[in-house]
């Protein structure tokens, strides 16, 4: 193991009191992809920002080629051939592809910035990388995903030999994820070494040569993919074994509680979809194809305009999430900072915000009735927090996700609806929400779950619809259902089957 | 002072600390003003002079009570000081056109609330229009109606032993002005700390997204609290009727709206929305009120007012973002 292309040990570091690495010891060889594993705040974040030299260790020595070096500065580290990519873009929207890629090493011909160079430049970078866009267009016309390849090509301009990627794909749908895979597997065949933290098993377990496995700031181990499953990554990550991840429940569906039919708003086309009693139903699709939208649309954000929608075999119409709670629905939505939670309240105001709603204006809420909300609501959810009375925004992503389910299972709904509700969170919260979920359906809860996370939606849907360009192009029983049946519904590979060309 | 540095640290929801936090330094600094004050001015520390404070100050704090629900909101109505004034003038004018002073009363509430609920209220809660264009606009144009009605002259009420009890006189040795502002501002406490409207207005304010989505009618809530504001000018407006003994459609309650805002930002609002309350707002209205007096007091020119107001407001927000670091 001499050939590392970088190699951290003994690396601590501590936020006041909170430590969050303790004598870590990580290496990445050239030519390998290495995965950081562990739940949220177990430091892998932290790690990566280490060896960026975004962050300072307080003990413990990085080496780069052969140099001892007990911290790096962020130019230090760009100047060794370190690469980083954030989680966001961190692109000028306003300004092009090539322009995005070269900025701060602009070619100048006479004083003056010689454009063409630049984007021919930019456009052999996306070339090489095997990157479909062109220098020439405005960032502000691609998708997260494509900005986020954008963003890799910035950070290779200067062929580096190790790139960080941190959670470079948690914003991407899986076209895009492909699309930055490749481009990691052709660097990696060029011998870059490339770390990458991600929340996606699924992700590492393809990807990944190696993965260290960190837990509460401790280095778990550092083991080959092949000797790795899922099952035994997540046993590593939470410390026990997890024997029934999924928490799948077997209940026998009821009555049909939420129907809809033909419901059309905006580009939403034609819609029938139905859940039924004691069933978890999946809405798959790539971003953009309408899953969050018909969820507005049953919840009266953006109210349906032509269709009938069905609550417990009732024609209802429903033209508010006022109206949509009133009749049973609740909704979890996919932004839980920007549109679930109300960040500076307490767990317990924040968990009598839907419930609250029922009552009469000047109805007097006391504590009692905020604590009621909570204690009805997150019962099972397992919240982490020092007292129901700590604000949200201290909580963890988990825990403040679970916070928005048990506001809305305060209202003791019909149905629930919720979108993307594991993005982001750890492995320990996932496993909780499912669990709560099994809990509900057993009790006679229609569950509509949107999700990028086509695992998740095998091992916890009992069927699973599929959009693709606002429009449900399958139904499928998860049972018969495969990621692979479910990506060529939602790629739309059946329209270029039955045309050709994907119209 | 232990006790109140104990009271900031047990308080557990942000939005309580951060705006208790403001209020107890500008509670502080006002309990130092009052002891300086107390000390080197002998007439300052007289019933006479604080219930003066109370009284000169009474219509500021009930249209502040308005503005509080406003700003908490996130919103701001500067029609406030305009909407004093003309219900000022439909006041007189009424009491001239010989309509029995109870009457008047109410109706001078009810119009100036039903002109608050459809303008300011129609247009930002249901038309979508900006409330700092469409406040901005109706205190220009309240302003100018209340001259037009009047002729820019002042109109007597000095008729109406009613008018004149409510603006000026005294029951039990306390006046009259200083009992409404307490009740309004314990009305308005309750309200704001209690009931679920009030929580609906902190959610609002805090996230309107995370509001709605959770079966808040967003709109209602917008829609009340501007109709809240233009209801608590309209007795503002029949206070200081009654302390001036006239309607003054031209100088009348000119700038109000910014005192106010002042009082409501001292006690611990912000207009990010979601945090302030009643008792900051009455904390920054009696500091207000007392630095006037003090400057008055202490025989410095009264054009030193405005600058004090500034200085502190100012500092008051300063040390407030620097404590949240």
């Amino acid at each position: 193991m001499t050939g590392a292309a970088i190699r951290a040990e003994g690396i601590c570091k501590s936020f006041d009191a909170v430590v969050a690495l303790n004598g870590v010891r990580i290496e990445l060889q050239p030519g390998e992809v290495h995965a950081l594993i562990g739940e949220n705040g177990s430091g892998k974040s932290t790690l990566l920002s280490i060896l960026a030299g975004a962050q300072a260790p307080d003990d413990g020595t990085i080496f780069v080629g052969g140099d001892a070096h007990g911290s790096l500065q962020p130019r230090q580290a760009r100047g060794l051939g370190i690469a980083s990519v954030q989680q966001e873009p961190q692109l000028a929207p306003a300004l092009t592809v090539g322009e995005n890629i070269m900025m701060g090493r602009l070619a100048v011909k006479g004083g003056l910035v010689a454009w063409k160079d630049v984007h021919r430049d930019a456009q052999r970078v996306l070339d090489f990388l095997g990157i479909s866009l062109s220098a020439s267009a405005p960032v502000s016309s691609l998708s997260t995903g494509r900005r986020q390849l954008v963003e890799i090509a910035k950070g290779l301009v200067d062929e580096p030999r190790v790139l960080l990627l941190d959670e470079a794909t948690s914003s991407l749908d899986d076209a895009d994820v492909a699309a930055l895979f490749a481009v990691v597997r052709t660097l990696r065949e060029r011998g870059v070494a490339i770390g990458f933290v991600s929340h996606r098993l699924k992700e590492v377990m393809t990807l990944a040569d190696r993965a260290t496995v960190l837990r509460d700031g401790n280095l778990v181990g550092t083991l080959p993919m092949a000797e790795l499953d899922e099952h035994r990554l997540v046993s590593m990550m939470v410390g026990r074994n997890l024997d029934t991840y999924w928490h799948k429940a077997e209940v026998t569906p009821g009555k049909v509680v939420l129907e809809a039919k033909g419901v059309t708003r905006g580009p939403l086309g034609n819609i029938s979809i139905h859940v039924r009693e004691g069933e978890i139903v999946g809405l798959a699709g790539l971003v953009g194809s309408g899953r969050s939208a018909l969820m507005r649309t049953l919840m009266g954000v953006k109210p349906a305009r032509i269709g009938e929608i069905a609550v417990a075999g009732a024609p209802v119409r429903i033209r508010s999430p006022r109206e949509a709670h009133r009749l049973g629905l609740a909704y979890v939505p996919e932004d839980r900072k920007a549109e679930g939670l109300v960040m500076g309240w307490s767990i317990l105001r924040n968990a009598a915000l839907s419930i609250m709603n029922g009552r009469g204006p000047l109805a007097i809420l006391g504590k009692a009735f905020d604590r009621n909300a909570y204690e009805h609501g997150s019962t099972g959810l397992r919240i982490k927090a020092s007292s129901p009375q700590q604000v949200v925004r201290q909580l963890s992503g988990g825990n403040q996700q679970k916070v928005v389910i048990a506001r809305e299972l305060a209202t003791s709904p019909r149905v629930l609806l919720l979108d993307e509700p594991t993005r982001g969170i750890d492995v320990g919260a996932k496993e909780d929400i499912y669990a709560q979920l099994a809990t509900l359906v057993r009790q006679g809860m229609g569950v509509l779950v949107a999700s990028s996370e086509l695992p998740e939606l095998l091992g916890i849907c009992d069927r699973i619809y599929v959009m693709f360009r606002c429009s449900i192009v399958a139904e499928l029983k998860a049972a018969e259902a495969s990621e692979g049946t479910i990506a060529y519904w939602a790629s739309g590979a059946h329209e270029m089957n039955a045309n050709g060309a994907p119209s | 002072m232990t006790s109140i540095t104990e009271a900031a640290r047990a308080a557990p929801p942000a939005r309580r600390v951060s705006a208790l936090r403001r209020y107890v330094g500008v509670g502080l600094a006002l309990t130092i003003l009052i002891a300086v004050l107390a000390a080197t001015q002998p007439h300052f520390a007289t019933y006479a002079n604080m219930m003066n404070i109370l009284r000169t100050n009474s219509v500021l704090f009930v249209t502040a009570v308005g503005l509080t629900f406003v700003i908490v909101s996130q919103g701001l109505d500067l029609s406030i000081g305009s909407m004093v004034a003309l219900g000022g003038v439909f006041l007189a004018v009424m009491l001239a056109a010989g309509i029995p002073a109870p009457f008047a009363v109410i109706l001078t509430i009810l119009i100036c609330s039903v002109l608050g609920a459809a303008v300011n209220g129609g247009l930002i809660a249901y038309g979508g229009f900006n409330f700092f264009v469409v406040t901005l606009a109706m205190m220009q144009l309240l302003r100018g109606a209340a001259l037009v009605f009047s002729n820019g002259l002042p109109l007597s009420t000095i008729d109406h032993p009613l008018i004149q009890f409510l603006g000026d006189g005294f029951l039990y040795g306390v006046p009259v002005p200083v009992i409404i502002a307490i009740l309004v501002g314990l009305v308005g406490y309750v309200v704001m700390r209690w009931t679920r409207f009030g929580r609906s207005v902190y959610a609002v304010g805090g996230n309107e997204t995370a509001a709605r989505l959770a079966g808040i009618d967003v709109r209602r809530v917008r829609f009340a609290v501007y109709t809240i504001s233009a209801f608590t000018a309209g007795i503002g407006a029949v206070m200081l009727t009654g302390r001036l003994t006239s309607s003054q459609p031209v100088s009348g309650a000119a700038g109000l709206e910014l005192s106010a805002a002042a009082a409501v930002l001292l006690g611990g609002a912000s207009f990010a929305g979601g945090a302030g309350n009643i008792a900051g707002t009455a904390v920054g209205v009696v500091f207000l009120g007392v630095l006037a007096n003090g400057i008055v007091l202490a025989g410095v020119p009264s054009y030193w007012q405005g600058i004090a107001t500034g200085f502190v407001l100012v500092a008051a927000i300063a040390l407030d973002r620097l404590r949240s670091r």
